[in-house]
């Protein structure tokens, strides 16, 4: 679709131009501008600092009317991370009844590694991390340090 | 016998003919295939020639190719060919046009030979300025079913053709490409001369084709033989004495001229003057000379000139053309001079004038690589022959349109509007310089002075909410560039200049959709939004309009618009339009607009498009995409069969194409065998149609989904590998099925007392816990498990109807003191359980204790974790359900002081409750007060609990998951048993119609008379039915060999206990567990050591103590017990992976336990099991 592909050249060559801090955006295929492959360096004073997390952003046929999706692939101790394989990642702006079509990847980036500082505890999918990191967030702090270690070694 | 010889002799004589002939016929015929096939030699038998009347104007210094148009009133409108003016030089012929004799332009003498005579007359009377880059001579019809194209346009093929391409092998190219039709298959087309040809064509005389054929051979003779009296009729000498230069005249009977039909051609200027302009004054003179009206007389020169059938002249005549004008060899390169090269190669010219179809596509029209050429003459997808030779007869008519739709590659100037419009969307490329076009236009209209800088409060597209977006609002440099010179003139200001580009679709905006919230996108992006994805959602912040502004101003805000400046207003999609031209734009994107990029044609609705893009295009629609994708019809995907087939299969993945979609096909139902748009839609499909097993999936949720066809399947899933209840009643309702043996058992016991003997409802009440799992922290205890295994066998299937097997096995054991106390005690539970009353009511039941032996099973079991003593802490909130509950089942002495903790505990719940509704509510006073009316009407009974859960509905506007939760939390409060259990039935009905998986209870909540664990300080408390676990591990059991550990001989599976992954091996292992000595089989019992629940140690005589603790089962969602409402609920959301080794370190625990039992208490294990940050499972007989 003209339209999805119009936008998405035009947000990676923004992006690209203009890139995000901690954050290098490339495609696995020069073919398929709708996959974007993004390592996110593990935000400064968060557990996950001196980690790189490799993150696949998927952007649908129908973007921008779709959000797109964000998966971690490396893994991660997140409340807002499946600890699946999978690595799925909840952000509510990308829920399809919050998100807009104005949204841009970048934002959506941003947001992502915004929830590296700060996750988002009411908003989790793990809900045992979720509660850890309420509750005991030395415990939290101390798992997430040690699966950045063992995960996302640079 | 005189007779007989005679007759013999007639026969042998009659073989001897028919031989003969046969040989005669079938002769060897000479190898010498070079025919004197070049030069025309025919000598005309008229006095007077006709005048040269058909000078193409302006032609001797054109550049460009001419385009010799040969046509025909019946042809239609020509303003097609205006298109091509800007690619050739037009040279149109209208034959059949009233003879006008002062002109000299483009006439021809007669309307004879069809396009032949148009042809001639232009080479004759063009002959000298004949364009360096050559001619191309076509029909004067658009449409027709020789055009080698999907569409059979002949404007799209004329636009494609690369003419010096065409030219560049041997001087002279057909425009056909596929062979169908045309003499170039041998399979498919005899050669002329054969017997089979001339027989057809006596046999079928009114068939012009077979005909011609037959003609042909003679017709050829006549014309490069040049004298008429050389071809006599029917002699066959002459095919030697007609030949003239070596070469032969008449055609061979074997050979066969081989050439693309239809006389629609490109050649080279040298190729047209191999021959004299006298030769091309003969050939019309042929023609000529054929028709009636030629003033010769007709029968003398009947064998040479043409034939008198226009049909069979003409025909002969396309096939002529290549042998004039295809050049063979190297070496003719070199000659010059007309006629002197001698002979024509038929075979050679054969090949020449038959390329592979692909190739040809690739070499005239451009489309290289083409997929489906398996034959030399074919290419799927490119051309069909359609039915009789003909179009039908309504083509012109669906196909004609005003303007010359076809876009030459930039060149064609004279789009019409919609074409202009129609572009963004199709194509990419001409998208932006359409675009520019109409922006153009659009600034021109709005030159008004207005800079959008002038007007700040206003800006055309207001950055995104986000921050940082620069992206939208003006366009970038190259496109500033792009809109290039035209614009020019119109550089007034800066920002006037600067074409506006949507936030949303990046694409230049035409018209701009203004919302209420004075956010803008262009048109399109608006359209799609509220036609396609039918959300009347801005795009920049989600708010819902009734109405948008579509209009030209840039900078106008919502408000500032009057409904008189509105021209139209559609109030379905809710637009109101400035202009009707922008109306009219609008309407035309949501018209069933044929996707094919040169077809203009709008359908009535789906099956009208389908049938036409078949029909037309002999393409097809992804109906699937045509039936989900959001987008507008021109921008569906166009199809052959074969790339629809691929495009279902695997997407649209065109590596190294630039319009990659990330389109991966759309997904089968492996079952069906039937696709669906997309992974969502397969999964409602596989959720409506087939089933899934609710007790795997809650094992396993992280595991792929796996479905059964349908129930039948399921049903023989559930009976190998759960538990089913055989009962007829049950069957008929379906997914009556248990995770394992106990659960069914109570079931059973539960609802079909009747089915039973008296002692096999007893029988049935025994928990036969040597069959559980008694892990203990040393291994050397597997070695007495081991030797009872051995004893007892492993005989024990699973899953078939425990009426017949499981139950008697244990009839015959004796029962020990403590199972009798058990089972006491387990009848008291019952009893209790199924008197609806309140926390007070307790005491009473207890003193039936003995009395009520009947009644149903409770099998609870505790794993009581960091607590000391029931009344001693007060109970933390997140176990407040347990807590009520759990004090119902606490002995009588500790009832009274547990009171207070008990009221405290419910206000909290109260609070909880409100907390929760509130939450939901969102803070919405009215609903919140509304939502206590309901709830206190319930409790009045003014309302049944189904109309409650109406009420819910109407009042919460979350998932209904979320409401679960209020709906438990709320029967909790409820101290009437009565109103608590019909709310949790009603629930439970609701989830039963309404979700998934019917007999899936809720996630949580306790129901009424329910025991539950004490309250301890800690709050983390388990109950739990092992059963569950002990099922639910099943085929990890198997499949780690563990299940050996059970005791084969028990009707009960062996649970599991593990909190092993999770807690650590060594923790648990150190945790003495002692079962309490129930065993069917004393020795082995008392061999092993038992474990022993902690909590007995600490509620000392009560007869909650007869609830063995057991460990927290690993796996998170064993939620349910099979019981229709049995219920679950845990507080924790650790550990959801840690059912991999239920088995591992699990501890061993008991289903049973017996009141002589509790002296073993040993606090310490429940200390350390208390440690563990564990779920909290509660299980339920309801």
């Amino acid at each position: 679709m003209a339209t999805a592909q119009k936008r998405i050249t035009k947000e990676y060559a923004d992006i690209q131009k203009k890139p995000l801090d901690g954050m290098r955006i490339s495609l696995p295929s020069e073919a398929d501008i709708h996959q974007w492959q993004i390592l996110i360096d593990g935000p400064k004073g968060s557990p996950y600092e001196g980690g790189v997390f490799n993150l696949h952003l998927s952007l649908p046929m129908e973007y921008p009317f779709k959000p797109p999706t964000l998966s971690f692939k490396t893994k991660i101790y997140h409340p807002n991370v499946t600890n699946d394989d999978k690595g799925s990642m909840c952000l509510g702006m990308l829920r399809a009844d919050e998100w807009k079509p104005s949204s841009k990847i970048d934002a959506v980036l941003s947001f992502a590694q915004g929830l590296l500082s700060e996750p988002q505890p009411d908003d989790a999918v793990e809900g045992g991390i979720a509660r850890e990191y309420k509750e005991n967030k030395k415990e939290f702090v101390k798992n997430a340090k040690a699966w950045t270690k063992q995960y996302a070694k640079k | 016998m005189r007779r007989r010889t005679r007759r013999s002799l007639v026969n042998i004589c009659f073989f001897a003919i028919a031989l003969f002939l046969i040989v005669y016929l079938n002769r060897h015929q000479p190898n010498n295939k070079t025919y004197a096939w070049t030069t025309i030699r025919y000598r005309t038998t008229s006095t007077t020639l006709p005048k040269t009347r058909g000078i193409c104007p302006g032609l001797a210094g054109s550049s460009k190719p001419a385009l010799v148009v040969s046509r025909v009133a019946a042809d239609g409108d020509s303003n097609w060919l205006d298109a091509l003016a800007n690619l050739y030089h037009l040279c149109v012929y209208t034959a059949d046009a009233p003879a006008d004799i002062h002109k000299t332009h483009l006439q021809v003498p007669a309307n004879r030979g069809h396009e032949a005579m148009a042809y001639l007359t232009f080479l004759i009377d063009n002959y000298a300025d004949i364009p360096a880059a050559g001619a191309v001579f076509v029909h004067g019809a658009r449409w027709a079913w020789h055009n080698d194209a999907p569409d059979y346009d002949n404007a799209a093929l004329l636009i494609a053709l690369n003419v010096s391409a065409a030219l560049a092998p041997s001087g002279y190219h057909n425009l056909r490409c596929d062979w169908s039709a045309s003499m170039c298959s041998s399979s498919s087309a005899p050669p002329q001369g054969s017997l089979e040809t001339v027989l057809s064509a006596m046999l079928e005389p009114w068939n012009a084709r077979a005909t011609s054929d037959a003609a042909l051979p003679r017709a050829f003779a006549a014309l490069f033989g040049g004298d008429g009296s050389a071809v006599g009729l029917g002699s066959i000498a002459d095919e030697y004495a007609s030949s003239k230069d070596g070469g032969r005249l008449l055609l061979g009977r074997n050979d066969a001229v081989r050439a693309q039909c239809c006389a629609q051609f490109v050649v080279a200027r040298n190729r047209v003057w191999q021959h004299s302009r006298d030769e091309y004054v003969a050939l019309r003179q042929w023609l000529l000379d054929g028709s009636s009206d030629s003033g010769t007389d007709e029968h003398s020169q009947s064998r040479s000139v043409a034939p008198r059938d226009d049909r069979i002249a003409g025909r002969i005549l396309s096939y002529l053309w290549h042998i004039l004008f295809m050049q063979q060899g190297e070496s003719n390169a070199q000659t010059s001079s007309p006629g002197a090269y001698r002979g024509v190669d038929l075979e050679r010219l054969n090949t020449l004038a038959c390329p592979r179809a692909d190739d040809c596509y690739c070499r005239l029209y451009g489309r290289c690589g083409l997929e489906g050429c398996n034959t030399p003459g074919h290419c799927h997808g490119q051309y069909t022959l359609p039915p009789d030779f003909r179009l039908p007869d309504n083509w012109m008519a669906t196909h004609s349109y005003p303007g010359p739709i076809p876009k030459p590659p930039k060149q064609s100037s004279t789009r019409n509007r919609k074409i202009t419009y129609m572009g963004p969307i199709r194509e990419e490329e001409e998208e932006e310089e359409d675009l520019v076009e109409i922006e153009a236009r659009t600034k021109t209209k709005r030159a008004r002075g207005l800079s959008s800088s002038a007007i700040p409060s206003a800006p055309p597209i207001p950055p995104p909410p986000g921050g940082g977006g620069s992206f939208g609002g003006r366009l970038t440099k190259d496109a500033e560039t792009k809109e290039g010179d035209e614009n020019k003139e119109q550089n007034g200001t800066e920002d006037e200049v600067e074409a506006e580009v949507c936030f949303i679709c990046a694409s230049l905006v035409v018209h701009n959709s203004v919302a209420p919230c004075n956010h803008r996108t262009c048109h399109i992006c608006a359209l799609r939004l509220r036609a396609l994805y039918k959300t009347r959602a801005c795009a920049h912040c989600r708010t819902e309009a009734r109405f948008v502004i579509f209009t030209d101003d840039a900078t106008k805000r919502y408000e500032d618009f009057v409904e008189a400046d509105f021209q139209e207003t559609d109030e379905v999609l809710g637009i109101k339009y400035e202009q009707k031209e922008i109306h009219s734009d609008t309407i035309l994107l949501l018209r069933y607009n044929c996707p094919d990029e040169s077809c203009d044609i709008a359908c009535r609705g789906w099956p009208d498009l389908h049938r036409h893009v078949r029909s037309i295009h002999h393409k097809v629609l992804c109906d699937l995409c045509t039936r989900n994708k959001k987008v507008f019809t021109h921008e569906h995907e166009l199809f052959t069969q074969q790339d629809l087939k691929k495009h279902e299969k695997f997407g649209d993945d065109h590596p190294g194409a630039v319009d990659q979609s990330g389109f991966k096909g759309h997904p089968e139902c492996g079952f069906c065998r039937q696709r669906f748009y997309g992974d969502d839609e397969l999964y409602t499909h596989c959720r409506d149609k087939h089933e899934r097993c609710h007790i795997c999936d809650r094992r396993n949720p992280a595991r792929q989904q796996q479905y059964y066809v349908n129930y039948d399947s399921l049903e023989q899933h559930f009976r190998k590998d759960h538990f089913l209840c055989a009962d007829q009643e049950c069957m008929d309702k379906k997914f009556v099925v248990f995770e394992s043996a106990m659960d069914l058992k109570a079931h059973q016991l539960e609802a079909h007392p009747n089915g039973l003997t008296k002692d096999a409802r007893r029988d049935a009440r025994r928990v036969d816990i040597s069959a559980f799992d008694y892990r203990t922290p040393h291994q050397d205890n597997r070695g007495g498990r081991r030797d009872r295994e051995g004893r007892e066998g492993r005989g024990r299937g699973r899953g078939r109807d425990p009426n017949t097997e499981a139950l008697p096995q244990s009839t015959a054991q004796p029962l020990r003191r403590d199972e009798l106390a058990y089972q006491r005690q387990m009848a008291v539970q019952s009893a209790q359980s199924a008197t609806a009353r309140t926390f007070d009511d307790q005491m009473a039941s207890t003193d039936a204790y003995a009395a009520r032996p009947t009644g149903r099973v409770q099998d609870i079991v505790t794993a009581p974790r960091n607590h000391t003593t029931t009344n001693s802490s007060f109970p933390a909130i997140d176990n407040l359900r347990l807590d009520s509950a759990a004090n119902t089942i606490l002995a009588p002495a500790q009832a009274a002081p547990a009171v207070t903790p008990q009221e405290q505990a419910r206000r909290l719940q109260h609070s909880s409750v409100m907390d929760r509704a509130s939450t939901m509510l969102k803070y919405d006073q009215p609903k919140i007060s509304d939502f206590r009316s309901s709830v206190s009407s319930y409790r009045t009974s003014t309302i049944t609990a189904s109309q409650l859960i109406d009420s819910f509905f109407s009042l919460f506007d979350v998932p209904s998951a979320d409401l679960g939760k209020l709906i438990k939390e709320l029967a909790d409060i409820y101290e009437n048993e009565a109103k608590r259990n019909g709310l949790l039935k009603a629930w439970n009905d609701w989830r039963a119609i309404n979700e998934d998986y019917p007999s899936l209870p809720g996630p949580s909540g306790v129901l009424p008379g329910s025991p539950a664990a004490a309250a301890g300080s800690g709050g983390h408390r388990v109950l739990k039915l092992k059963s569950s676990t002990a099922q639910s591990s099943r085929s990890a059991v198997s499949k780690q060999g563990s299940w050996g550990n059970s005791t084969a001989a028990n009707p009960f599976p062996s649970i599991p206990a593990s909190s092993a992954n999770r807690a650590g091996a060594g923790r648990v292992g150190a945790t003495p567990w002692i079962a309490p000595s129930s065993s069917s089989r004393p020795p082995p019992a008392s061999s092993r050591p038992l474990s022993r629940p902690s909590t007995s140690g600490q509620q000392n005589g009560s007869a909650a103590d007869a609830f063995p603790a057991l460990p927290a089962a690993a796996k998170p969602n064993t939620m349910i017990m099979g019981l229709t409402r049995g219920t679950v609920r845990w507080d924790d959301g650790r550990g959801s992976n840690n059912r991999a080794n239920p088995w591992g370190a699990a501890n061993g625990g008991s289903g049973s336990t017996t009141p002589a039992a509790e002296t073993d208490g040993e606090p310490e294990a429940g200390k350390k099991k208390g440690k563990g940050n564990k779920k909290q499972t509660l299980y339920k007989f309801g």
